[in-house]
């Protein structure tokens, strides 16, 4: 694929620690994803994956201390932002990069106007005057499809519904057309139909303006329905890369066709649900070897103590589980010789 | 035959409104309809799903239900008494039977209590010797997967799974016939909610239970439930078998509230039929059909008269001109 030679943003190794009293956290432990131009990609977990730790990194949000960045690097077209200050940053947070939280009501600010917020959000990184601020704030607003712009400017966030509050918030994100849009677990806290409403939102506004999105989330469906790609996250680290259809239809590693088949649905009406025993590893206290073997059904010998590696199948589908890719290898090995 | 099972709970009519006050005086200004001529029935050992967007009263019938807010009209019959009427002192006796999972594993256990004395709490007023009580207790631990010997650990130390695997241990305490289960899975990650999903199902079996379900995870709801009822504004819009409802569902509300559920299938990738619009202030709905701001498919008629919940088929109601077929 032509984007993954230069991707926008391209995460290498991020190892992110949070150092308590007595232990400490390794929240982010070795994780590497790119995004390509345009591209919409999901990092899916449950929580405590260490998802959004290493989304915020990426803005320079995760604070230093407790938090402490141990190795690895966060490429945006092509230079690093890492080390870079909290001025050099400021370039790139908001105008480059923008971020939509979960909760909209608590990211907006309640004593302020939506007009004065997503204002402010332009004034930092570019001089307009007066009369073209209200302008443009006026046709973000109409583009992310809030009726009577004109009229909601001057709303407090505490007189507008969940679902505008959401789209007041991708409106500010969008204000200075950043190239890329980190969204974490934006729909969350919305009802389905709403949901529905921002989803097709991201995608209409993504198709005009050829942003990338990073988009976080646990739920499955959603990604399903939106992903290009997907990073499939468990304790800190990546089980499983691919774009959607290989995740969804032939994934390969325990984890992930774990969770997909703990869905529940019509279709299961009737017989138990499948469930993954035990809970997500505290990530003070991993368990050697691969984090998911307490819980994994293939689990063999080798899976307590060595820590696995990324298993290749190819098209860009990767897969943290030698069990099952040596499973694999042996039933083709078999087939061959049985011709 | 599932008609023949006997009715646990038969709510008729149930209305609750909540009054709003403004001003120096507290004067009352108008009246939240947050429910508003309710009916649905649970037999025993069925499941019953109620499904709506936040804010339609789904929580609030609930709480009506274990009297928890007095009902500001309508029948509940609970095992063939009216318990609508009753006082909290005649209640007393009733309230084992009738039992409530919340949702937030986090804030409905008590942090200064240790999750053994939040169960023994429930077990006190029957009677037991304390000897018995820890016996229970430690049934009650196992039953839903616990191990008794964490009986003296806080709710912190727990993960939100197993804290509601408490919370179904403390629902069980008194042996109840009738358990509401309110968003007892949206706190929880997908592999746990399969988890305590399962385990609801397996106690269903086990005591033949009743669950009133509440959710608005309509994959969860049509997963768990026999019946369905969607709710909309304060009103049942819709109420069938689940399998009808999934397959025919015939209120548009229904219909896009399905279609709106993102499929876990990027074959079946599909654009979300998304509704125009939030849900209307319930302080004052629109007369007619509360439903005619958002629905694709409103007619003149919906927005002069509401309908009353018509038959279509066999046990599927719908609120709809559409369907009555002129």
């Amino acid at each position: 694929m032509e984007h993954d030679n230069n991707p926008l943003l391209s995460v290498q190794d991020l190892k992110v620690y949070f150092h308590g009293r007595d232990d400490t956290a390794r929240a982010v432990d070795g994780v590497s994803y790119n995004v390509g131009k345009g591209e919409t990609v999901c990092l899916v977990g449950e929580s405590g994956c260490g998802k959004t730790v290493s989304a915020l990194t990426v803005l320079g949000l995760v604070p230093q201390p407790p938090g402490e960045i141990v190795s690895g690097d966060v490429l945006f077209k092509g230079k690093s932002i890492l080390g870079l200050k909290d001025e050099e940053l400021q370039h790139i947070r908001g105008n480059k990069i923008a971020m939509v939280f979960q909760e909209p009501l608590t990211s907006l600010n309640p004593v302020f106007t939506i007009g004065d917020q997503i204002a402010e959000a332009i004034q930092v990184h570019e001089d307009v005057d007066a009369k073209t601020l209200i302008e443009r704030c006026v046709r973000l607003l109409r583009d992310v499809g809030i009726a009577s712009p004109e009229q909601r400017l001057k709303d407090y966030p505490h007189q507008l519904s969940g679902g505008q509050r959401q789209r007041v918030m991708i409106a500010m994100a969008l204000a200075c057309s950043p190239d890329l849009i980190i969204a974490d677990e934006p729909t969350t806290a919305l009802d389905v139909t709403v949901q529905a409403q921002i989803l097709n939102l991201l995608r209409t506004i993504q198709k005009k303006v050829s942003m990338s999105i990073l988009y976080i989330t646990h739920d499955l469906g959603v990604v399903a329905n939106i992903a290009d790609k997907v990073y499939v996250m468990y304790s800190g680290q990546i089980a499983e890369q691919g774009n959607t259809e290989q995740i969804f239809t032939q994934s390969r590693h325990p984890y992930t066709r774990g969770l997909l088949a703990s869905l529940p649905g019509r279709s299961q009406r009737g017989s138990r649900l499948h469930s993954i025993p035990g809970t997500v590893p505290n990530p003070s206290y991993k368990p050697a070897g691969c984090p998911f073997h307490p819980r994994c059904s293939s689990a063999m010998e080798t899976c307590r103590s060595i820590p696995p590696e990324m298993c290749d199948y190819g098209n860009g589908h990767l897969s943290r589980c030698p069990v099952i890719y040596e499973l694999e290898l042996e039933e083709k090995n078999r087939e061959k010789r049985g011709n | 035959m599932e008609t023949d099972r006997e009715t646990i709970l038969k709510v008729e009519d149930l209305k609750k409104y909540f009054p709003v006050r403004r001003g120096f005086f507290q004067k009352i200004s108008g009246w939240i309809k947050a429910v508003d001529g309710v009916d649905f029935a649970i037999e025993k050992g069925h499941s019953l799903g109620l499904v709506g967007e936040s804010g339609c009263g789904k929580s609030t019938v609930a709480r009506v239900i274990l009297k928890l807010l007095e009902p500001d009209g309508g029948n509940l019959i609970f095992k063939g008494r009216n318990i609508a009427t009753l006082s909290p002192k005649e209640m007393q006796p009733l309230r084992k039977e009738m039992q409530i999972i919340f949702q937030d594993p986090f804030s409905s256990l008590n942090p200064r209590m240790t999750i053994g004395q939040s169960i023994d709490e429930g077990l006190r007023g029957m009677g037991f010797s304390k000897k018995m009580r820890t016996d229970r207790r430690n049934e009650l631990l196992e039953m839903v997967g616990i191990s008794s010997r964490v009986a003296d650990r806080y709710p912190h130390e727990f993960s939100g799974g197993q804290r509601q695997r408490v919370g179904v241990a403390r629902a069980l305490t008194v042996n109840p016939s009738l358990i509401i289960c309110d968003e007892p899975v949206s706190a929880l990650d997908v592999s746990i909610q399969a988890q305590i999903i399962n385990l609801l199902k397996d106690l269903q079996k086990q005591f033949d239970l009743s669950y009133l379900f509440i959710s608005h995870d309509l994959n969860v709801v049509g997963y768990f439930s026999d019946r369905i009822a969607v709710m909309y504004l304060g009103r049942i819009m819709e109420y069938a078998e689940a399998d009808e409802l999934f397959k025919r569902p015939l209120h548009p509300y229904t219909s896009a509230l399905l279609s709106a559920v993102p499929v876990p299938d990027p074959l079946r990738k599909k654009e979300l039929t998304a509704l125009g619009g939030d849900v209307p202030s319930p302080l004052d709905p629109p007369p007619g059909c509360r439903f005619q701001g958002r629905c694709p498919q409103v007619e003149n008629r919906c927005r002069e008269k509401e309908i009353e919940l018509f038959s279509v088929n066999k046990g599927h109601l719908v609120r709809c001109w559409k369907t009555t077929g002129n």
